[in-house]
């Protein structure tokens, strides 16, 4: 049996047949091809009996024993078929290590990204060799054009450099004591804010599960998404609190508004509706409620929060053009998506009231005539201005312009 | 197929149903009308078979031998296993016993499995008194346990190896399934426990029929066996569950595994079916 090649030798001293044993024999076998013959290197002299044993039960092929100097090597063929579905790479290091600066960016898990996650593809990711018999996940969202967005590796080490702590990086004793009519507006808004951020918290969560994670970039920035939504739903929370006031008012209208959102099934409509409609739009919102808060303190809280949306619209506007791309007759179907939206909104024709005046009265400084009037004034004009920015990017995302202007109309007036 | 071809085998344990489950739906769904019939215990299964209530039983070597000799010969073994062939039992014993060999069990307590197990008690009782000139000497301890079972449930070869560990015997006989098992299971700590000896192979169950069961039919059922893929996720599942990679068809040669366990129940006077 001299002559028999092995590939694999096994090392294992005077350990005798034993759990320890059976284990380095179970593992070499498993990462061998069927036909290999694997040597095990032992000191002990008879363990030939456990080793034809353990090869029976296994159905492989125990061949003999030779002596060594002061060893003895035994051989046994795999007879299986091979139980992992290639082999695990080695020799290979991560760009950006040596510099310290390891990126998203710089994984290469495997030569090309699929346009279909493989089958086997559990709750793992590429460059992972998955073992034969592994159960089969089924994730809904396995294609690459459903889900992916190529900066997405950038948006996510953007969005992890740029977390901030909604205790220590906003001056909280900064908060000025406000009129109480404007502080009430404050809270009003901070309420409905903290409405918006729960649906783009829950709607990825929703979707996340789905997600196949073969594309491990996106559950990822998804959830650095979510920390972001989170810490909104806190920082406004705190900021109604802080001074004062404390939640207002819910109307039906946004919550019926987030529902139809939170409803939809379908990823690439959903991440339509949320991140380039919705999120894009309410980035518009933040800017405004930026230029017209009355204390540094709380533009910083709006300041940050509308840092963290634009990167949430920038994935959402390339997930959704690439989708496009892929398959242009989606436009259709987010046409369609939006109009089905609007008719659901139809429902109850108003637009938030108490949101509208908190707007005015904080664009306007005040609640008297004159000031609510220029307030209101101004918000007309920022709800053009989005209209204008939600075409912009409708066409960015691959609509022509007629479209994106008869899209843009039917946009929810609750804005998100 | 006309009528449902009815197989026998002995409840053992529960993970014997969803075995012939699978089995069984394996064969449902390719048009073979096959269904199982469950026993407790071998000695009524030979019974059924013999009297052509069922057609096909999954027996042990035990049962196979005692279906041989009480049909006088007309019986027949379709297919077994492929960790059936060359089975072996291992003699066992502390490291620090002293015990290298079977002659060293001279004035010893050696341990036996059940009375009806071919691996843990009739073939070990051949094999000593083949190998050791002081048979005689030797205090026979038995483990009858789980009678009926042919040692199936690997029972007796438990309570050999926990006597062995609290010191009730210096040694004792098991199957060398159980033995890579609890080795590989760390039943005892590394080095602890260690193998003197080892019999020749023998054979292990197969699935026997009458020999005046349509041969078509025995062709059918062991084709439909052999089809099996091993790595379709429900096979493999029920294979690991039996114990084996692949069914093989008993030929001659596998008969003759059968040899020794045929001349040790003659021997031992175990070739009634009364226990």
């Amino acid at each position: 049996m001299n002559n028999l090649n092995h590939s694999i030798s096994i090392f294992t001293g005077n350990i005798p047949p034993s759990k320890e044993l059976f284990l380095k024999l179970e593992n070499a076998f498993l990462v061998a091809n069927k036909g290999e013959i694997i040597e095990i290197i032992s000191q002990k002299s008879n363990i030939e009996i456990e080793l034809r044993g353990w090869a029976r039960l296994r159905g492989h092929e125990y061949l003999g024993r030779t002596s060594l100097k002061e060893q003895f090597s035994y051989k046994i063929k795999k007879l299986s078929k091979n139980s992992f579905t290639g082999k695990a790479s080695w020799n290979k290091k991560m760009n950006g290590i040596d510099s310290s600066n390891p990126k998203m960016k710089d994984l290469e898990l495997s030569d090309t990204i699929l346009s279909k996650a493989p089958e086997d593809n559990g709750l793992l990711t590429r460059g992972i060799v998955t073992q034969e018999g592994t159960p089969f996940y089924d994730f809904e969202l396995s294609h690459k054009e459903l889900v992916w967005s190529e900066p997405v590796s950038i948006l996510y080490e953007e969005g992890k450099n740029l977390q901030w702590n909604a205790t220590t990086d906003i001056p909280w004793n900064e908060i000025p004591n406000l009129d109480p009519v404007l502080e009430r507006a404050v809270c009003q808004i901070m309420t409905y804010l903290v409405e918006n951020e729960f649906s783009a918290l829950y709607i990825p969560g929703k979707f996340i599960s789905k997600i196949n994670p073969y594309y491990m970039e996106i559950p990822l920035f998804l959830s650095s998404l979510m920390n972001d939504e989170a810490r909104h739903i806190e920082v406004f929370t705190k900021r109604a609190n802080a001074n004062g006031g404390g939640f207002q008012y819910s109307s039906e209208i946004t919550q019926r508004s987030l529902y139809s959102l939170f409803k939809e099934d379908d990823y690439i409509k959903s991440s339509f509706l949320l991140h380039v409609m919705g999120e894009g739009t309410f980035v518009d919102l933040l800017g405004f409620l930026e230029k017209y808060m009355p204390d540094d303190a709380t533009k910083k809280i709006i300041r940050l929060a509308k840092r963290d949306e634009m990167r949430h619209v920038a994935y959402g506007i390339e997930h959704v053009k690439s989708a496009i791309q892929q398959n242009p007759s989606r436009i259709n179907a987010l046409k369609n998506t939006a109009f089905k939206r609007k008719e659901f909104m139809d429902e109850v024709s108003s637009e938030s009231s108490m949101l509208l005046e908190s707007l005015a009265i904080l664009a306007g400084g005040g609640d008297n005539p004159i000031a609510y009037k220029r307030g209101f004034d101004l918000v007309e004009e920022l709800k053009e201005k989005m209209n204008q920015n939600r075409i912009k990017r409708l066409i960015d995302i691959g609509m022509d312009e007629d479209l994106a202007n008869e899209v843009s109309q039917v946009h929810t007036p609750n804005f998100m | 197929m006309q009528k449902t071809l009815m197989l026998g085998a002995v409840a053992y344990d529960p993970k014997v149903i969803p075995i012939w489950d699978i089995i069984r739906d394996y064969f449902n769904d390719r048009g073979f009308r096959l269904d199982y019939v469950l026993f407790s215990n071998y000695e009524a299964q030979i019974e059924y078979l013999l009297s052509g209530k069922i057609d096909v039983a999954w027996n042990t070597n035990v049962a196979w031998v005692r279906s041989y000799e009480l049909s006088k010969g007309k019986v027949k073994a379709l297919l077994m296993r492929d960790t059936d062939i060359d089975f072996k039992s291992v003699f066992i014993t502390k490291a620090s016993s002293g015990i290298k060999s079977v002659e060293d069990l001279k004035g010893k307590r050696f341990g036996l499995g059940s009375g009806d197990s071919a691996q843990a008690a009739i073939l070990p009782i051949k094999y000593l008194q083949n190998e050791s000139n002081c048979f005689d000497e030797i205090n026979l301890v038995r483990y009858n346990s789980d009678m009926g079972k042919h040692g199936d449930t690997g029972r007796s070869e438990f309570d050999i190896l926990d006597a062995i560990k609290n010191n009730e015997i210096d040694a004792g006989a098991i199957g060398i399934t159980t033995w890579i098992r609890a080795l590989e299971d760390g039943l005892f700590p590394s080095g602890v426990i260690e193998s003197f000896y080892v019999s020749e192979g023998y054979c292990h169950c197969n699935f026997t029929v009458l020999d005046s069961l349509d041969e078509k039919i025995q062709e059918a059922f062991t084709q439909m066996m052999l089809s099996q893929d091993p790595n379709d996720p429900i096979i493999k599942k029920m294979m690991q569950m039996e114990g084996l990679n692949k069914w093989v068809v008993t030929t001659n040669k596998e008969l003759e595994g059968y040899e020794v366990l045929t001349q040790a129940m003659k021997e031992q006077d175990l070739m009634k079916n009364n226990q």
